[in-house]
């Protein structure tokens, strides 16, 4: 369970207060600036002057060194940003760095993230070599074998190709069956209303909406949101969205 | 791999010999009297190892840098450091506070380093980023750049003007061993904390919001980082003057031979470093100019072409 109290930081995130239990996907949706990235760096321990509380497992994130920290959460960063040519099976190995486990766990962990993302082929290659969706696939093993409890996303989606976008949702949806508590920052409302049990509508910094999807995504809530009125068009497969301006 | 090793450590035997027999009007290793072993003892062997002490220096600060600021064209000259250092000691020698063979010289180019790299600090934020880092040590470079330049301009006359000069183009002659044992400490030093910082060093094949988010204290490891390539620029700074484009291309011949982890690829670019100086040093002695050449420029001649052809394979130019 993650209980954000009063959370703000300066005039960029203001009194957000939210209970999210664990086990589900939390999609935290708004437009450009309205505090995503600074809610999720919050919690990543990525800004430090934020005041106010985020009650995990009986402690204030905040409040933690990052090496405590880091034993809690993983992230997702939202760019695929690699400068160094180095090997997959390196970088998955480095991302496991600082957590207290057994060599035995780790390389468990390592093994599995292997078989569930196919990167068998991938271990010997440099990252800088693959492609983007291929890049992707290798954070989210990595993600994926640090194994903590709290995961957070920042627009995980972007910059991928539709088959790949609907991969990452269903593996962050697949870590929060497990029991994991994802949180994932998203622009795509129709995904974000497809796959998450719950989201968070930010507004110049405010929580404006909060709950299920249905609740949230009102055509109200996005007119004052996003400044659109939207039609939305269901069916078994999946939702799609029309927005027009105001 | 075994065949490899034997055939680098015979290159570097060989490049050793070169060396410490260049230097006279013939190449002569094997002294024959005393006045030989004396040039032998106390003018090649300390050249020797303080080319190669310069080189480990830049090598190990350039890859360090490269990784840290997650810029491939980054080298130790890019944080202003080198300029600082350098500018302490040519104010030095100008207001004529100390003589140009005092101890305390090495000592304030130290000491400009250091306070160069508290202001780079300062001016970067509370949570320095790589570019910011870039951007502010370009302009502290900048500065002491022209600054420098004006000094250099007030030159009491133009011998004062010339031996400046020249000191600040980089050379390793005529030091004896007691700049060898001014850089070997700090060398040491700055590797230990090398060492200390192994971990963070290998997360930085991630970017910058990853690692943030890896456990460590970062702007801790950070200044930590930066102190090191600060001690080792100073250093070399100080013992040999400015050389430049090693500690460039020292990384990329690196990871040309195929070595991309990280703390490899440090450790390797500071060999590579030594080496490349020794032989460029070798090299400037076997060639026969009316004044030896000052390995700046050599290494500048060699350096930039390499730099050109860098920027054309990734597409810049």
């Amino acid at each position: 369970m993650l209980e954000l109290i009063n959370l703000s930081h300066s005039n960029r995130l203001m009194n957000v207060d939210y209970k999210i239990p664990a086990g589900r996907l939390i999609g935290v949706i708004g437009a450009n600036g309205s505090g995503k990235s600074t809610l999720l760096s919050i919690l990543a321990g990525g800004l430090t002057k934020a005041s106010g509380a985020a009650e995990w497992r009986g402690h204030n994130l905040l409040r933690w060194s990052p090496y405590e920290q880091r034993q809690q959460l993983a992230y997702l960063s939202q760019s695929n940003s690699f400068h160094e040519p180095v090997l997959v099976k390196d970088l998955l190995r480095t991302s496991q760095i600082n957590l207290i486990e057994s060599a035995q766990n780790l390389a468990a962990w390592r093994d599995k993230s292997v078989e569930e993302f196919q990167l068998h082929r991938l271990m010997n290659r440099s990252i800088t070599e693959l492609s983007g969706g291929e890049q992707r696939r290798v954070m989210l093993a990595c993600v994926n074998a640090m194994n903590r409890p709290l995961i957070l996303a920042d627009e995980p989606t972007a910059s991928l190709d539709l088959n790949y976008q609907l991969l990452v949702m269903d593996w962050l949806k697949a870590l929060s069956v497990q029991g994991k508590l994802v949180l994932v920052a998203l622009h795509d409302l129709a995904l974000a209303a497809q796959y998450c049990d719950e989201l968070m509508l930010l507004h110049e910094g405010k929580l404006l909406a909060s709950g299920e999807p249905n609740q949230v995504l009102t055509d109200t809530n996005l007119a004052i949101a996003y400044k659109v009125n939207v039609d939305w068009l269901c069916n078994n497969n999946g939702v799609a969205m029309l927005a027009r301006r105001i | 791999m075994i065949i490899r090793s034997f055939a680098i450590l015979a290159c570097t035997l060989l490049l050793i010999l070169w060396h410490l027999g260049s230097g006279g009007d013939n190449w002569s290793l094997l002294p024959s009297n005393e006045l030989e072993t004396f040039i032998l003892n106390e003018i090649r062997l300390p050249r020797l190892l303080l080319a190669f002490c310069n080189g480990v220096a830049l090598g190990l600060a350039g890859s360090v840098l490269q990784l840290l600021l997650r810029n491939p064209l980054a080298e130790p000259g890019i944080t202003g450091i080198a300029g600082g250092a350098a500018l302490a000691t040519v104010v030095t020698l100008y207001w004529g506070a100390v003589g140009p063979v005092s101890w305390w010289l090495p000592a304030i180019g130290l000491v400009g380093g250091m306070l160069t790299l508290g202001l780079l600090w300062l001016l970067s934020g509370r949570q320095p980023q790589g570019i910011r880092i870039i951007l502010v040590g370009v302009a502290i470079s900048a500065i002491s750049g022209a600054l420098i330049a004006v000094v250099l301009n007030l030159a009491p006359n133009p011998f004062a003007f010339q031996e400046w000069a020249l000191w600040l183009m980089g050379s390793v002659a005529n030091r004896g061993w007691a700049y060898v044992w001014l850089i070997l400490p700090l060398l040491i030093i700055s590797i230990l904390i090398l060492i200390t910082q192994r971990q963070y060093i290998q997360a930085q094949i991630f970017d910058e919001p990853t690692v943030r988010t890896f456990g460590f204290n970062e702007s801790w490891s950070k200044f930590l980082l930066l102190l090191a390539t600060a001690l080792l620029v100073s250093a070399s700074v100080v013992t040999a003057g400015i050389i430049g484009f090693i500690g460039l291309v020292a990384p990329h011949l690196v990871r040309l031979l195929g070595i991309r982890r990280p703390n490899q690829l440090i450790y390797g670019s500071g060999l590579i470093g030594g080496v490349l100086l020794v032989a460029v040093d070798a090299l400037v002695q076997t060639i026969n100019t009316r004044v030896e050449l000052q390995l700046g420029v050599v290494i500048a001649l060699i350096g930039a072409p390499w730099l050109l052809f860098l920027l054309h394979r990734s597409g810049r130019v």
